[in-house]
């Protein structure tokens, strides 16, 4: 309990949220609610607070947006320079080439997560979010446009067990990204408060 | 009750009062908590009144945003290990808050008057 409550705390600090309200939710946990109970009133309030602030900073959000893209593009393009051979990921590509594939994304993810919270102090989680849903939406546009999907769509009879698998690569490798970013970005992430006494 | 006489009470709530439904009753229930209102009991008290479970979060954002309205004020008690250390936050609802609850209800109460569906076991 002590750790998910240190986890707990370390997150409302980054978040900049009440730190009584860790008390409280601690105390009713002490009082006998379950540990589902305590963790759907973090998520809950993490939520907020994140809603909160993209509602009330939509610009701030739209730059960290373009932040992110930008730096995205210039790692990714940086990469792709200096390691041309680099494999494409795909349903038919080795364990070894996924393993190596998963591990730059995280890398280039995660640099382009700290990027952005460096860049947006005051909000830096919220950001990360704007960001991370942004790559969602641009997932599910390229998905839309991805002539393989129709195809594997249009031919659905036979090829249920290759549209199993695209979904499941397109899965793993978004869950990457979205990782990368929140790990690189919570990493960069400093305390409001610690930002406010400075 | 005319139509226009009802228009008339709602924009004056709206440009006076800034009262929502649940600041409404987080409101009564930090004046009926009186110097006990910190989050816990103040949780417990919504789902014993209303009957419905509010999460804590909800209810602190709610704290926040009548704060920032100056409705309710807060201060910081002494931390207790119980509660991992941290402190407890009691709510008081300022001079202020208690004359804008007060105009709510009387808002309330003229919308209510004239109402024949509602009066009498009639609706």
């Amino acid at each position: 309990m002590r750790t998910s409550h240190a986890i707990t705390v370390w997150m409302f600090d980054r978040l900049d949220l009440d730190g009584a309200l860790a008390g409280d939710l601690l105390e009713e946990r002490a009082r006998g609610r379950s540990a589902f109970w305590y963790w759907r009133q973090v998520v809950i309030a993490i939520r907020l607070v994140i809603w909160r602030a993209l509602r009330d900073h939509k610009l701030l959000a739209l730059r960290a947006i373009a932040t992110g893209c930008a730096t995205n593009y210039a790692l990714v393009y940086l990469f792709e320079r200096f390691m041309p051979h680099l494999p494409k990921l795909g349903p038919t590509a080795s364990a070894k080439v996924w393993i190596l594939g998963l591990s730059l994304i995280l890398l280039i993810q995660s640099l382009t997560g700290w990027v952005v919270a460096r860049t947006h102090p005051a909000q830096a989680v919220p950001m990360i979010t704007a960001f991370a849903i942004w790559l969602i939406m641009l997932a599910t546009i390229m998905l839309a446009k991805d002539a393989y999907l129709r195809m594997l769509l249009l031919d659905a009879i036979d090829q249920l067990p290759y549209l199993a698998r695209y979904f499941a690569a397109v899965s793993i490798v978004l869950f990457a990204e979205i990782a990368g970013v929140y790990i690189g970005g919570t990493i960069g992430a400093r305390s409001p408060s610690d930002l406010r006494r400075r | 009750m005319n139509t226009i006489n009802f228009f008339a009470i709602i924009k004056e709530m709206a440009e006076r009062l800034y009262l929502g439904e649940f600041e409404l009753v987080v409101m009564l229930v930090v004046i009926r908590l009186g110097e006990d209102a910190y989050g816990v009991p103040i949780s417990r008290e919504i789902e014993q009144q209303t009957g419905r479970a509010v999460a804590f979060g909800t209810v602190y954002a709610t704290l926040e945003r009548l704060q920032k309205k100056g409705f309710v004020s807060s201060h910081l008690g002494d931390a207790t290990p119980e509660r991992g250390g941290r402190a407890k936050r009691y709510f008081e609802v300022t001079p202020t808050g208690v004359r804008t609850v007060r105009e709510t209800k009387q808002t309330f109460v003229r919308l209510w008057q004239g109402l024949r569906q509602l009066q009498g076991g009639i609706a």
